[in-house]
C-alpha cells in the first residue's frame, strides 16, 4: 500500500508532507510569498524551474533560488 | 479546447473536482477524446465511460499512438465523493502491459500524462517504445526538450509549465519509426500574441458572465458577522478574530466541517478570515466571500489522535490574550481553557459533539491545506493519517453552504471559553 506521506527536500533541509502536497506546502510562506512576487523561483534536481501548484514526489529535491534585481 | 482543435486530451486530476457525472457530461462535450489508461471501474475492471485508453491517428501517413496516464495521487487530491468506484493503476506498469500492444499497431507512441515529471522520466527509463512523452502534473518547464533514457527504453520529454504561460513546440524527423532529430522549446504567450477572433468570441460573454458573477447575492446574514481585528475593540480586550470565538468564525468553520461531509471537526485559522469588520445584516454576494476567504487555500480532511487534536488546541491558544494568526475558530468541538497557565498547558477540557475527547481516539478533522502543511506552527497538523486534500478552494464551498443554508444566523456558543483557576 502507498504510503500516505513523502519526504522531499529544499536546499537539502528534509520536509515531510502529506503525498498529493505540492511545491508550495514545501516552502514557507515567505519563500512562497517571494516566488508569488517574481523575487524568486523554485528548481527541480535537473535545473528546471516548478511551479508553487507542481506535485510533488517522495524523494524529490528543490532549490530556491531568489532572483537579482 | 473544442475551437482549438485538440486531438486529444489526458484527464488530470482536478478533472475529478466536481464529480464524475460533470466530466462525463463535459467529455460528452468535448470533439475530442479524453485520455487515461491506468482507471478502471472497481467493481468489473472495466474502463470508466468518460475515458479510453488510447486513440491511434493517422498523421501524414504515418500511424501515431498516444495512450494517457493520470496520477495514482488523484484518490487523495480530490474529495473522496469524486473517487467512488474506481481504481487508480500504477502508471509505469499499465505502460508497461500496453505499449508492447500497441507498437504493432502503431508507427509512433506518445504518451500523454498527468504524473508528474519524476515520474515521466522513470516512464521513459523502464517502459522501452515510447518516443515521446508530452508531461503535466508536476508544473515542469523543460526549456528544451531532452531525451532520457537508457538500455530498458528512452523517450523525448516535454512539459509547458503552467497555467497557460507558455505553449510548448516539438519538432521531430523521422526516419521509419525512429526519430533521427528533434527541436523545440517554450513560446511565452503574452499580450503581444495575436488574439484569435473565433475563440476571443466564445471567451467574451464568459468574461462578461463572471464579472456579473462576483455580484451575484449567494446568502444572506441576519446578523452582523463579526470579523473584526483587536485593534478595533478597546485596549486590554481580548477581542477579534484573531483572538476568541466569533460569530464569523463559527460559520466559515462550520461551512467546513459540512463541506468534509465525514469529518467530526473543522479548524480554521482566524489568519485566513479577512473581513477585518463587522460584516451588515443584508445580503452576501460572491464578491464578499471572495474577499472573506481570498488565499487559494483548499479544503483538506485528515484522521487525528485525540491527543493530537489537544496539541493543536494548545497551539491556538498559546497567545492568548494577544492576537494570533493561527487562532482556530472550531466547528463539532468546544473547549476551555486557563491562560494563565503556561503556554502549551492551557487546555483544561475538550468535547467533540457532548462527548469528552479521548486522548486515543481518532477523530477525522477538517482545515485547510496551510495548516496541514504545518502553517502558523501546526507541526502536529503534519502528522495526520488518511490525508486527503479536495483541491476545491474554501471561497467556492463557502459560495455553496450561503446558497444552502442562507439566510444565516451564526452566534458565539461557548465553543472556546476562558475559564479562571
Amino acid at each position: 500500500m502507498v504510503s500516505g506521506r513523502i519526504t522531499v527536500y529544499v536546499d537539502d533541509k528534509e520536509v515531510s508532507l502529506y503525498r498529493g502536497m505540492k511545491v508550495r506546502h514545501a516552502l514557507t510562506l515567505e519563500q512562497v510569498r517571494l516566488v508569488e512576487s517574481g523575487g524568486a523561483e523554485v528548481r527541480n534536481s535537473y535545473g528546471h524551474v516548478v511551479g508553487l501548484d507542481g506535485a510533488l514526489s517522495d524523494g524529490q529535491r528543490l532549490t530556491f533560488h531568489k532572483k537579482n534585481k | 479546447m473544442n475551437a482549438m482543435g485538440y486531438d486529444a486530451m489526458e484527464i488530470g486530476n482536478y478533472e475529478f473536482n466536481y464529480g464524475q457525472g460533470v466530466l462525463a457530461e463535459r467529455a460528452s462535450q468535448a470533439e475530442f477524446p479524453l485520455l487515461a489508461a491506468n482507471i478502471m471501474v472497481t467493481a468489473t475492471g472495466e474502463r470508466p465511460p468518460f475515458c479510453q485508453p488510447y486513440i491511434i491517428k493517422e498523421v501524414m501517413g504515418k500511424r501515431i499512438a498516444i495512450f494517457g496516464l493520470i496520477t495514482p495521487d488523484t484518490p487523495v487530491v480530490t474529495h473522496p465523493k469524486n473517487v467512488i468506484g474506481l481504481t487508480f493503476l500504477d502508471p509505469i506498469e499499465t505502460a508497461a502491459m500496453l505499449v508492447p500492444k500497441l507498437r504493432p499497431k502503431a508507427d509512433f507512441i506518445i504518451a500523454l500524462t498527468h504524473i508528474g515529471y519524476e515520474m515521466d522520466r522513470q516512464l521513459a527509463e523502464e517502459v522501452g517504445g515510447i518516443h515521446v512523452i508530452v508531461g503535466g502534473h508536476s508544473h515542469t518547464k523543460i526549456d528544451v526538450p531532452e531525451r532520457v533514457g537508457n538500455e530498458g527504453g528512452n523517450a523525448i520529454i516535454v512539459q509547458a509549465w503552467e497555467h497557460g504561460k507558455v505553449l510548448g513546440r516539438l519538432d521531430l524527423e523521422m526516419r521509419g519509426k525512429a526519430v533521427v532529430r528533434f527541436s523545440g522549446g517554450l513560446i511565452n504567450v503574452t499580450a503581444d500574441v495575436p488574439e484569435d477572433p473565433d475563440v476571443k468570441a466564445i471567451i467574451e460573454p464568459h468574461v462578461k458572465e463572471l464579472k456579473e458573477m462576483m455580484a451575484e447575492v449567494v446568502g444572506e446574514t441576519l446578523v452582523a458577522l463579526d470579523g473584526t481585528r483587536i485593534w478595533t475593540h478597546p485596549p486590554g480586550v481580548p477581542s477579534g478574530v484573531r483572538c476568541v470565538e466569533t460569530n464569523l468564525g463559527n460559520l466559515v468553520a462550520d461551512m467546513m466541517r459540512w463541506a468534509a461531509g465525514d469529518a467530526q471537526i473543522a479548524l480554521e485559522n482566524g489568519g485566513g478570515i479577512r473581513w477585518h469588520r463587522l460584516f451588515p445584516v443584508g445580503p452576501i454576494t460572491r464578491g464578499d466571500v471572495y474577499e472573506l476567504l481570498p488565499f487559494l487555500n483548499t479544503l483538506v480532511m485528515m484522521d487525528l489522535t485525540g491527543a493530537q487534536i489537544k496539541e493543536t488546541l494548545e497551539r491556538s491558544v498559546y497567545n492568548y490574550p494577544k492576537e494570533f494568526g493561527g487562532f482556530l475558530h472550531v466547528s463539532g468541538l468546544k473547549f476551555t481553557f486557563d491562560p494563565t497557565k503556561p503556554a502549551g498547558s492551557r487546555v483544561v477540557n475538550v468535547w467533540v459533539g457532548d462527548t469528552p475527547l479521548v486522548e486515543t481516539a481518532v477523530y477525522r478533522v477538517a482545515t485547510n491545506d496551510f495548516l496541514a502543511a504545518g502553517g502558523d506552527g501546526y507541526t502536529v497538523l503534519t502528522l495526520g493519517t488518511n490525508f486527503v486534500d479536495t483541491g476545491i478552494y474554501l471561497m467556492d464551498y463557502m459560495v455553496e453552504y450561503l446558497k444552502e443554508f442562507s439566510p444565516v444566523s451564526p452566534a458565539v456558543e461557548g465553543r472556546i471559553v476562558v475559564v479562571s483557576p
